[in-house]
């Protein structure tokens, strides 16, 4: 199973908005975009995760990578929608204290790097 | 244990999702069973078969990794089999626990950690022929005073 993965822009962040279940099998299609988007230069990288309901240690692990590659770049790689199961996910490997959350509704100048 | 369900897949990542299915739908048959407790036995089944799929193709080995599933005395148990070369399990995590400070620098190395987490005991046994988790989730979560080991 593929994961559907469209594209919006918010101020200067490009956003991923991901559709499907993240882990080994498609996970590697969301690296590939990561990477795609900062060897474009966009290096200012919202993961949407609402539609997302499962995401596993390949998949955390992408994130993880995700940050260092868009920081590198002079960016940063942040997440949103996360769901109340993605969150117990993230504060249980304390990844919630690498990835910032962002409310797509908000002003993104507020999403300081 | 009585297992209830045996599922055996190819060993193919496009399988994950079946098994993480499965296993959910089956967990949900005990009702009082809380959704949380389902989500964390999903995710935790997932690393294991992860693990056993990715010790097969490390092998280049085309045979089947074997689930077993049980509900039975307030209790949950589920078994991950490979036909992998094994590991030690007592040395596991060369980059640290997941609390450390600099642990996020490493792409890698969450599932175990994960699994442990997740479940309310864990039993690896690896030897070169092979590895069999055993992941176990209490229907009703066991007290803080309760001594719960994971080994």
């Amino acid at each position: 199973m593929m994961l559907a993965i469209s594209h919006s822009n918010i101020g200067q962040w490009i956003v991923l908005h991901v559709v499907g279940e993240v882990d080994m099998a498609t996970g590697p299609q969301l690296r590939q975009e990561i990477v795609r988007q900062v060897s474009e230069g966009n290096s200012r990288i919202v993961i949407d995760l609402e539609n997302v309901d499962f995401i596993d240690s390949t998949g955390l692990g992408i994130l993880v990578g995700g940050v260092k590659r868009a920081k590198s770049n002079g960016g940063d790689l942040r997440c949103s929608g996360l769901s109340d199961n993605l969150k117990e996910v993230f504060n249980l490997t304390g990844l919630d204290s690498v990835l910032v959350v962002v409310d797509l509704d908000q002003d993104p100048s507020t999403w300081e790097i | 244990m009585n297992k209830g369900i045996i599922l055996e897949i190819p060993s193919q990542v496009e399988y994950l999702s079946l098994v993480r299915a499965v296993v959910a739908s089956a967990a949900s048959l005990d009702q009082t069973l809380g959704d949380q407790r389902i989500e964390n036995l999903r995710l935790a089944v997932s690393e294991a078969t992860t693990n056993a799929i990715r010790a097969h193709a490390n092998l280049g080995s085309n045979e089947r990794i074997t689930i077993r599933f049980g509900l039975e005395g307030g209790r949950i148990e589920v078994e991950v089999q490979d036909h992998g070369s094994g590991f030690d399990p007592e040395n596991l995590n060369p980059v640290g626990p997941l609390t450390e400070t600099g642990r996020l620098e490493y792409e890698g190395g969450f599932g175990i950690p994960l699994m442990k987490i997740l479940a309310d005991e864990i039993k690896i046994e690896s030897a070169d022929e092979g590895t069999t988790v055993q992941l176990v989730v209490y229907v009703s979560p066991p007290s803080e005073d309760e001594d719960i080991s994971d080994n």
